[in-house]
């Protein structure tokens, strides 16, 4: 078995507000495998989207360490924060979260204009027509996101996710905002990309999405509940 | 139309939302308030109508002297020949003499100094001055009649006599004359300052009263100050020829008196009649006018930012607009809605603008008595009261218009059929970037020009005289009626003085004078200079009396030559001195040293020293000629004392009274004093200056912070998401700030296109105001520092928290 690129140990997030304390997240401890593609699942409210903010680096956990690929991140600055996310994450969010004043390539390019070392102009035009390849989307590269349907936004977020080459890609409910076959072609999008060698980490409600996953993970009160044997990538189900 | 039920519905909503009704209120009210104060007081300067009886035909008549045509003597005016005019009924309905001086009170404790003025009987009555108690002069007591009485001003009454109110059997002594109190002005008698800014009359007694000697007051070719004719003009006449007219008489009579007496000088008199609106506002308008602007600019710049909350407002309230259209409401019921609701906040704004104004305007009265003219008379009038709600009418059609333009009501129709999704009404980017724009272009303009009148200001105050300040004292002396003694046994009264004065514990130094290069209310003598006996090309020279002491006193370093010694002050020698500009203006080279030149009389005056240059703030020093000698009419002294301890007017008239009873101190000051009386426009320039930079700039600010803030919360989202996607906080920083610059920059260069000429203008113009490259970078600096502060206080609830809190802003 490959070694983990994340790894995670009594994780908790507390949301305090002036009323009460929401306990989001109560000791979750978790490893992601190079390659691997894990779901989570769970009820509404559980800490799903929470989870994944910590994974990604959105937002610090209450207590608990996280280690991504050897190094401690549970604690760092809100700007040491942002160049890992920036290296090392990609991430897919239900409302797509493209910018409107922007272009698609633009909005594709963006993660790169962030890079620390910035990247020569030609390299970085190389990255972005391979990602529009990649998703089909070349043709409409000029067009703002909002003359494009939601699957064909969705799309664009993908590209974008995957410009900066990042060791994990962090899903919310790709397909929360999509109709079915545009969610499948989205899902169907996904699958490639892992078999392809990009980690995943995806959170949905669609069971029939979750089974994709060569792990799944469910979520309840905060706490993963049951943990499943880890399959090996290549035995992961199509 | 709009009815009581709006305006209910309206105060409602608005008291639902108090701060920012409460915000509006007072930006404009007091921005508002600040303009309808100086539109008040400009329009009582400019327009309101002096509070005189036909006061559109009351007139000054002063005299000139010309020398080759040149204007030599302004406002100085031939004794006899004011007399004459006086006398003269064929221009004026009646005429009044009037002369404008000082004395000491005899007979009252401490022997105060007070305003004086020496009128004809019908000076009051031009004046119209209504009386508290008593009469006016009668016709029994005009010229040439010497009845002694006296009338005196509300404030002497109330201050010298605590309003007894048997004061008209009391007297007053000046010199020997015991003047029975006839009558006192009422409180509300606004004496016309038509001799200087801010002087009042204390006691006013019969014009042959009056200190010139007797010689003097038929000496045709004599030229005096402070002593004038008022009259009033009778009706269809014309200043210009009258004055014309009356030129032509006294020259007549002028060159009959210079007849026989050969000069290669040719000499002329005019005398001219001034409005006495033109005497009493002088140039003071030009600053007035310029505030009123700057406040202007501050209501302008406050009108965007309450642009700005009104258009936020009616952002958020797009929903309920939208239910109400989808009720059936048309166009018009929103206008009308939104017109009452703002019309209630100018309301309010108008009202506090008043409040204010009548505060400020006794702040004004209290601050600026000295500097304004009329601030007596200033109260607020109707046609301010119209001003200010005209105003607020203004504003509120321009606020309701802007709104109404914004709300696109087709969308509103749309908006609750989509579910409410859809960006609504938002302030567009367009508008959002003018108001910047304007704002910064408006605040640029006022602070730069503040500024530079600020740094203008401020240099002359701080600007080092030539020779220090401290711990001298000066003096002038009222004679009483030693006026008519020897001059010998003056000058030994005054030695005795001097020698009295020297033996006194806290006095260093004492010197005999006749001014000092900082004068308070002495007009300099002038006299000339010649290089020859026939005095051809004569120099003009502001001339002082002095002894040996003067120089050492007020430490007045020589840059060439010597100091005349106390050995030569007792001879006959004929010495003199000069100061640098003398020196440049008799020999170009400037080397005058041991030159004979001819002053009074027919025997030469050697230069033994230069002087170095005074440097009075604003003025270019004149030329200065230092004669040794003593003044025993009008003498002054000038001490100087132990640091700290500076002497009164009672210890020194104690020391006088050891000489000789006559002697009083008429006026004391230290050169400090005299130097803050002279500074006092400047320190008000930097008064005014820096309040209206600071009150533009927390404008500027909080209307620039509401701008970018808005924005910077519409884009909370974008932003999160350039977080996510590995943004680092000082780059959102940045890229915000790239962003709220731009609009601040165009400002910046909208008022710089406007400035630059004026700039260039103004330093050609006759006003050559000294630019400063401080004053012209500070502002701009100013402002981007602000917007850089404003843009990092707006983003930082953004970029300080983990990136999810932003993105989760969407919810
Ligand atoms: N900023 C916050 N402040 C307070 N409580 C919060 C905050 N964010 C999340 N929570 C709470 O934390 C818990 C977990 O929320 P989270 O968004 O992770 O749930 P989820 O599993 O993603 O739910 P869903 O399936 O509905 O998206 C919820 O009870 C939520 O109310
Ligand atoms: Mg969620």
């Amino acid at each position: 078995m490959s070694k983990p690129i994340l790894h995670m140990a009594g994780i908790t997030k507390v949301f305090s507000t002036e009323e009460m304390e929401t306990h989001a997240l109560r000791g979750v401890d978790l490893s992601i495998y190079s390659g691997e593609f894990v779901s989570i699942c769970g009820p509404s409210g559980c800490g799903k989207s929470t989870l994944l903010s910590i994974l990604g680096l959105l937002d610090l956990p209450t207590s608990g360490s996280y280690q991504i690929e050897g190094t401690e991140v549970a604690q760092l600055t809100l700007s040491e924060a942002a160049t890992i996310r920036n290296e090392k994450v990609g991430f897919i969010f239900q409302s797509f979260n493209l910018i409107d004043e922007l272009s698609v390539y633009d909005n594709i390019a963006l993660p790169l204009r962030y890079r620390r070392n910035s990247i020569p102009k030609s390299e970085a035009d190389k990255k972005v027509k391979h990602c529009l390849e990649k998703v089909g989307m070349s043709h409409r590269a000029s067009h703002k996101p909002n003359q494009l349907s939601g699957g064909q936004q969705q799309r664009i977020a993908i590209a974008r996710a995957l410009v900066g080459n990042p060791s994990l890609l962090l899903v919310d409910e790709p397909t929360g905002n999509l109709d079915s076959h545009n969610g499948d072609a989205v899902m169907e999008m996904l699958r490639q990309l892992n078999s392809e060698g990009t980690t995943l980490c995806m959170v949905t409600h669609d069971p029939r999405y979750a089974d994709m996953a060569g792990r799944q993970l469910h979520l309840l009160d905060g706490q993963i509940s049951a943990p499943q044997p880890i399959k090996e990538p290549h035995e992961m189900a199509l | 139309m709009i009815t009581t039920k709006d305006l209910s519905i309206a105060l409602q909503s608005l008291n639902r939302a108090r701060s920012y009704a409460t915000t509006i209120i007072l930006t404009l009210g007091i921005t508002l308030g600040a303009l309808v104060t100086l539109f008040n007081l400009n329009y009582q300067l400019l327009a309101a109508p002096l509070p005189y009886p036909d006061e559109d035909r009351l007139y000054v008549v002063n005299g000139n002297l010309y020398q080759n045509k040149q204007l030599r003597l302004e406002n100085n005016s031939q004794y006899p020949a004011l007399v004459e005019i006086y006398k003269n009924d064929s221009f004026f309905e009646s005429s009044a003499l009037v002369y404008f001086w000082e004395d000491v009170v005899r007979n009252l404790s401490g022997s105060p100094r007070v305003n004086v003025s020496y009128v004809s009987p019908e000076y009051l009555q031009l004046a119209g001055a209504p009386l508290a108690l008593g009469r006016q002069f009668n016709t029994d007591e005009g010229l040439d009649s010497r009845v002694p009485v006296a009338v005196i001003s509300y404030q002497t009454w109330e201050q010298m006599f605590r309003r007894n109110p048997n004061v008209l059997e009391q007297s007053l002594q000046f010199g020997e004359v015991d003047f029975r109190i006839v009558g006192v002005t009422a409180k509300d008698f606004i004496e016309p300052q038509i001799y200087k800014q801010g002087r009042q009359t204390a006691v006013w007694l019969p014009w042959d009263f009056n200190d010139t000697q007797i010689e003097r007051r038929n000496n045709w070719r004599g030229f005096l100050p402070f002593r004038m004719l008022t009259g009033k003009l009778k009706p269809g006449i014309d200043p210009a020829s009258a004055g014309h007219e009356l030129s032509t008489l006294m020259d007549a009579q002028y060159q009959a008196a210079l007849a026989g007496r050969s000069s290669s000088v040719e000499r002329s008199v005019e005398y001219r009649l001034t409005p006495f609106a033109n005497k009493i506002l002088a140039d003071s308008t030009t600053r007035t006018l310029m505030v009123m602007g700057g406040t202007l600019v501050l209501l302008l710049i406050a009108c965007a930012n309450v642009t700005n909350l009104i258009l936020s407002r009616a952002a958020k309230q797009q929903r309920t607009m939208a239910i109400q259209v989808a009720l059936g409401a048309h166009k018009k019921h929103i206008f009308f809605a939104l017109l009452c609701e703002i019309g209630l906040l100018m309301l309010g704004a108008a009202l506090l603008s008043l409040l204010l104004a009548l505060g400020s305007t006794e702040v004004v009265k209290m601050m600026a008595a000295e500097q304004i003219p009329r601030i007596q008379e200033l109260t607020l009038n109707w046609q301010t009261l119209v001003f200010a709600l005209l105003c607020a009418l203004l504003l509120a059609l321009f606020f309701s218009a802007i709104v109404s333009r914004q709300i696109n009501y087709r969308a509103l129709n749309q908006m609750l059929q989509s579910s409410g999704k859809g960006s609504g009404v938002q302030i567009s980017p367009l508008i959002r970037k003018v108001l910047i724009s304007s704002q910064v272009a408006m605040t640029s303009l006022l602070i730069v020009a503040s500024l530079q009148i600020f740094l203008q200001a401020n240099r002359l105050i701080n600007q080092p005289f030539g020779f220090p300040l401290d711990s001298v004292q000066v003096m002038t002396l009222n004679i009483g009626n030693l006026r008519g003694a020897p001059t010998a046994e003056r000058e030994g009264y005054l030695k005795a003085i001097r020698q009295r004065l020297l033996e006194h514990p806290k006095v260093q130094n004492a010197s005999l004078s006749l001014n000092t290069p900082i004068s308070i209310s002495r007009p300099l003598w002038t006299t000339s200079l010649s290089h020859d006996a026939s005095r051809q090309s004569p120099v003009m020279a502001k001339t002082t009396v002095v002894d040996e002491n003067y120089l050492s006193i007020l430490r007045m370093p020589l840059v060439a030559g010597r100091h005349i010694n106390a050995a030569e002050f007792s001879d006959n020698n004929r010495m003199i001195l000069v100061n640098e500009t003398l020196a440049q203006q008799l020999e170009p080279s400037g080397e005058v040293l041991g030159k004979r030149f001819y002053w009074r009389g027919d025997r030469p005056y050697q230069v033994v020293g230069v002087v170095r240059n005074a440097s009075l703030p604003g003025k270019k020093e004149p030329a200065r000629l230092f004669v040794r000698g003593i003044n025993v009419s009008y003498p002054l002294l000038v001490l100087k004392h132990k640091p700290h301890q500076p002497l009164s007017t009672t210890e020194i008239n104690q020391e006088f009274a050891q000489v000789n009873r006559q002697y009083k101190v008429s006026e004391l000051f230290s050169l400090e004093q005299a130097r803050d009386l002279l500074l006092s426009n400047d320190r008000v320039s930097v008064w005014v200056t820096t309040a209206l930079t600071i009150i533009a700039l927390s404008l500027a600010a909080i209307g620039i912070f509401g701008v970018i803030s808005y924005s910077v919360q519409l884009r909370r989202t974008e932003l999160g998401v350039r977080l996510a996607i590995g943004a680092r906080p000082a780059t959102i920083f940045y890229h915000t700030l790239i962003d709220s610059l731009i609009p601040v920059v165009i400002g910046i260069a909208l008022a710089t296109l406007v400035v630059v000429p004026l700039a260039l203008w103004l330093e050609q113009s006759e006003f050559s105001i000294e630019t400063s490259l401080l004053g012209w970078l500070l502002p701009p600096l100013l402002i981007i520092g602000l917007t850089a502060s404003v843009t990092l206080l707006s983003v930082w609830k953004i970029i300080n928290k983990p990136a999810v809190y932003a993105l989760r802003g969407t919810g």
